[in-house]
C-alpha cells in the first residue's frame, strides 16, 4: 500500500500511521493517524479505511471532532466498523458511510466503551467494547464516574489567572466508579446490562471476552481486596450468568490474559500462582478438572502463543537466571519437558511476535551491551530469513564512547540472594575509594536489574560513572522478576519497609565485598515508587546513605490510587499501621543526609501534594533539602522545551555538590 | 622477517582487541546534550508488524524515501 494510496484526495502528504489492523479477509485496512494522547497513551485520533478491491480511501467518523475516535475495529465480516468518540460508541457502515451511534448517555459521569483513570492505570483496561462473533451485537464496559473523588491539578503557567484541572481519581480507601457490562444490538436499541452480583463500586469487572464463535462472554470479575477473581460466564442472548472459576491468592492476584478456548469451546488455558510458580493450565469449562500445562521450578514470565492445531504453547521463562528472558515451549497435553527454542549461544532477553502457525516470528534480542536486533527467523530453526533492524549506528556510537559494561553480580543479604550490576568509572582502578549511586525501583512493578538494552537511564548511568562515580543497582524482595510467587509477594502488606530494608542489607553488604566502595559517600536515587524507596533508605537508614535523589514519588500511601496501593497493601482501615509506616513521610524527621526532591505539578498519577506534604513535614522538622518542581509536567517530566535537560542537569550538579 | 611479521600481528591484535565494543580508547565524548536534546542514543525499533490472517504472509510500516511518506508493505506468501 504505497503512500500515494495512503494519501487522502486533496492531501499534498500520505497519512503517518500509528498503527493498522486488516479485516478478516485481508481485503480492507483500517488506519491509526493523527494520534493523541489519552494519559499514558496516545489511544485517540482519527482511523481511515483503505478498501484494496476499490482502492478508495474512506476517513471514519466524518462529522465528529478531530482526533476523538479510540479503538476502532471492524466488524467479523469487514462490512462496518465500531468506535468510540466522545465516550459514546458508534457504528459505521463502510458502504454506505452511514454511522449509528448506539449511546448517547456518554458524557459527564458516563463513559462508554473506555474507562476511567485508574482502571487504565492499574488494569490496563483502555479499549471497552467487543464485537460479537456473528456482528450482531457490541458488548461494551460503563463506568459511572459520579462517586469517584475530584483531584484537582492547578494549571499556573498557561494565563493570568490559574486554571484548576479536575481529574475523577479514587484515592485509596475511596469510591470507585460503578462499572458495568452490556449488550446492544449493532443496529442501535436499548441495552441489556448483566447482572453481575457485588456492589459494583467495591468490584473491579476487569476482563470480559467473547468466547470463539459462540453469544457467550467470559467475565472476570475481581474483589476490592484483589485476591479473589470470581470468572463468570454471561449469555448475551439471555442474560444468564455462571460462575465456572473462583481463583484465590493469600496476598493478591495479578490478572493474566493467556485464555484461548480448546476443544470445541469445552476447555481453556488460564495461569495461576497455585504451586508457588506462575504456570499455565488447561481448566475445564466447569472449572472443575485443571492439569498444568507448564510444569518446573520456574515462572512463566508472559505467554506468545498458543497453538492448538501444533499441540504446544511458546512462552517467555528464564528458570536459571532471573535477569535474561528465553522462548520455550511445552505441549499442551502436559506430556513431556518444557523444551528452550532460543539458541543457548545468545545470552541475553528475546522476545517474539509469533505467527497464528507457530512457523515464523518476529524476533528481537538484546542485552546490556547490545541494543535490540530485530529478525524474521524461521522459529523451527530459529533461523534468520530478513534483518529488519539491527541498530548499526548506536553500535559504532558505543564503540566510539568506550563506555564499560554493565556487570551483573549476585549479593547475599542473609534471607535471600539478590541479584545487582554494577557500572565502573571509565578510569577504574581497584585500589582507589569511589562514591557509589544506587539506583532502586523495588516496588512489585518492576525491576531495574534486567540483562537488556534498557531505556535512556543507561546513557545516564554510564554518563554518572564518566563523571567519576561507581553505579549500582539491586532487585530487593518484592520485585517482578521471575523468581516466584513468594518472591514477588513476600512484601504483601509493607510496601516500602521490606524492600527499603533489603536495598540498606544490600548496601552494607557491598560495602563489605568491593574494596573500592566508599562507605562514607552512599547515594540512591529513583523515579515514582523507585523515589519512594529512595526516601525510605534516606529517612530510616540515614547511616547508609549520605545522598539521595527522589523524583515523581509518593510520599504517603493514601495518597495513590485505590487499585495498585490496596492490591499490595490491603483497605487502610485493616492496616493502619502498614499504611503509616509503609509512608515515607512518617519517618521525615530522620533525615540526616542531602535529599532533592522532583516533582511535576501536573503529575496526574502521583499527585504533587505527596511532594508539598514531604515539603511540610521536612520544614516542620527542620530539615534542610533541595526540591525542584517542574510546571505543568506530569509524571514523566518530559513536556514542554529543555525539560529533560534541565532535570538531568540539576540532578548531575546535586549529585557533585553533595556526595 | 618471520619475527617481524609475529611482533606486528602482535600488535594488530592488542589493536583490534582495544577497538572491540566497551573496550577501546575513547574518540568522543558522552554528554548530557547527546543523551537527553540531540537524542544520539536512542535504539531504533521497526515499524509495526502484522501476521496476516490464514498465514498469508505479513505486513510491516516502512518509509518510502522517494515519496518521504510511511507505506504498509505486505509479504505474501510463507517467509523464505
Amino acid at each position: 500500500m504505497s503512500a500515494t494510496q495512503l494519501t487522502p484526495t486533496g492531501a499534498s502528504k500520505s497519512l503517518v500511521i500509528a498503527n493498522y489492523s486488516w479485516s478478516e479477509d485481508n481485503t480492507k485496512l483500517l488506519i491509526f493517524t493523527n494520534t493523541r494522547k489519552v494519559w499514558r497513551q496516545n489511544s485517540r485520533g482519527d482511523y481511515w479505511v483503505l478498501d484494496l478491491q476499490t482502492n478508495k480511501l474512506s476517513q471514519l467518523g466524518k462529522g465528529l471532532e478531530e482526533a476523538t475516535l479510540m479503538f476502532a475495529k471492524f466488524s467479523p465480516d469487514g462490512t462496518r466498523a465500531a468506535y468510540v468518540s466522545k465516550l459514546n460508541i458508534y457504528v459505521e457502515d463502510l458502504i454506505s458511510g452511514k454511522s449509528t451511534k448506539l449511546t448517547t448517555d456518554g458524557g459527564g459521569n458516563i463513559i462508554n466503551g473506555t474507562f476511567d483513570w485508574v482502571y487504565e492505570e492499574e488494569l490496563d483496561c483502555r479499549d471497552g467494547f467487543r464485537w460479537s462473533p456473528d456482528g450482531k451485537n457490541i458488548v461494551y464496559w460503563q463506568s459511572d464516574t459520579k462517586n469517584v473523588g475530584t483531584f484537582y491539578m492547578i494549571n499556573n503557567v498557561d494565563s493570568i489567572y490559574s486554571k484548576p484541572i479536575p481529574l475523577p481519581y479514587p484515592k485509596v480507601g475511596t469510591a470507585n466508579s460503578a462499572v458495568k457490562v452490556g449488550v446492544i444490538s449493532a443496529l442501535g436499541g436499548e441495552t441489556e446490562w448483566f447482572n453481575v452480583p457485588g456492589d459494583p463500586t467495591n468490584n473491579y469487572l476487569a476482563r470480559m471476552e467473547f468466547i470463539p464463535a459462540s453469544d457467550e462472554v467470559m467475565i472476570q470479575q475481581l474483589n476490592r481486596l484483589q485476591n479473589t477473581n470470581t470468572v463468570w460466564i454471561g449469555n448475551t442472548k439471555t442474560m444468564a450468568l455462571n460462575i465456572i472459576l473462583t481463583d484465590k491468592d493469600a496476598a493478591y492476584l495479578d490478572l493474566h490474559d493467556n485464555i484461548v478456548w480448546l476443544e470445541n469451546n469445552q476447555s481453556f488455558t488460564w495461569t495461576s500462582e497455585k504451586d508457588g510458580w506462575l504456570h499455565l493450565y488447561k481448566m475445564s469449562r466447569d472449572g472443575k478438572q485443571s492439569s498444568v500445562i507448564t510444569k518446573g521450578n520456574f515462572d512463566v514470565v508472559n505467554i506468545n502463543c498458543i497453538d492448538p492445531k501444533g499441540g504446544y504453547v511458546y512462552y517467555i521463562a528464564s528458570p536459571e537466571n532471573f535477569t535474561q528472558r528465553y522462548l520455550y515451549r511445552s505441549r499442551i497435553d502436559g506430556k513431556g519437558e518444557a523444551e528452550r527454542v532460543s539458541p543457548k549461544n545468545l545470552a541475553g532477553q528475546h522476545s517474539y511476535q509469533i505467527s497464528d502457525d507457530a512457523q515464523y516470528a518476529i524476533h528481537t534480542f538484546e542485552n546490556a551491551t547490545t541494543p535490540r536486533r530485530i529478525s524474521l527467523i524461521n522459529l523451527n530453526t530459529h533461523t534468520e530469513i530478513k534483518l529488519l533492524q539491527d541498530n548499526a549506528d548506536l553500535k559504532t556510537k558505543m564503540k566510539e564512547l568506550a563506555l564499560r559494561p554493565k556487570e551483573f553480580f549476585k549479593v547475599d543479604i542473609g534471607e535471600a540472594v539478590l541479584d545487582a550490576w554494577i557500572i565502573k568509572p571509565k578510569s577504574f582502578d581497584p585500589k582507589k575509594k569511589y562514591p557509589v549511586i544506587f539506583h532502586v525501583y523495588g516496588e512489585p512493578a518492576g525491576s531495574t536489574v534486567q540483562d537488556n538494552w534498557g531505556t535512556g537511564d543507561n546513557f545516564w548511568h554510564q554518563y554518572l560513572a564518566n563523571q567519576g562515580y561507581v553505579v549500582m543497582s539491586v532487585d530487593n524482595r518484592g520485585t517482578k522478576v521471575p523468581r516466584g510467587r513468594d518472591f514477588r509477594k513476600c512484601i504483601y502488606r509493607q510496601i516500602g519497609l521490606l524492600a527499603a530494608d533489603d536495598q540498606a542489607k544490600a548496601a552494607k553488604k557491598i560495602i563489605t565485598m568491593y574494596p573500592f566502595v566508599d562507605a562514607k559517600r552512599i547515594g540512591i536515587w529513583g523515579w515514582s515508587g523507585g523515589g519512594q524507596m529512595s526516601l525510605h533508605c534516606m529517612f530510616r537508614h540515614a547511616d547508609v546513605y549520605k545522598t539521595g535523589i527522589a523524583v515523581s514519588f509518593v510520599a504517603h500511601q493514601t495518597l495513590y490510587d485505590n487499585i495498585y496501593q490496596e492490591r499490595y497493601m490491603g483497605l487502610p482501615s485493616d492496616n493502619v499501621e502498614g499504611y503509616r509506616e509503609g509512608s515515607p513521610v512518617t519517618h521525615a524527621g530522620k533525615l540526616k543526609g542531602n535529599l532533592m526532591i522532583i516533582h511535576g505539578t501536573a503529575d496526574d498519577n502521583v499527585h504533587y501534594q505527596n511532594f508539598e506534604l514531604l515539603a511540610n513535614e521536612l520544614i516542620k522538622n527542620n530539615k534542610l533539602f533541595s526540591m525542584l518542581s517542574y510546571p505543568m509536567r506530569d509524571h514523566g517530566i518530559s513536556q514542554r522545551e529543555n525539560t529533560t535537560l534541565h532535570m538531568r542537569r540539576s540532578m548531575e550538579k546535586f549529585w557533585k555538590d553533595n556526595l | 622477517m618471520s619475527k617481524h611479521l609475529s611482533l606486528w600481528l602482535f600488535f594488530a591484535v592488542v589493536i583490534l582487541l582495544n577497538n572491540s565494543a566497551f573496550g577501546q580508547k575513547s574518540t568522543k565524548v558522552l554528554t548530557l546534550e547527546d543523551i537527553y536534546k540531540n537524542n544520539l542514543y536512542s535504539a531504533k525499533g521497526f515499524g509495526a508488524i502484522r501476521w496476516m490472517k490464514d498465514n498469508a504472509g505479513y505486513s510491516t510500516i516502512e518509509n518510502n524515501a522517494s515519496s518521504q511518506g510511511n507505506e504498509i508493505v505486505r509479504y505474501e506468501g510463507r517467509p523464505s
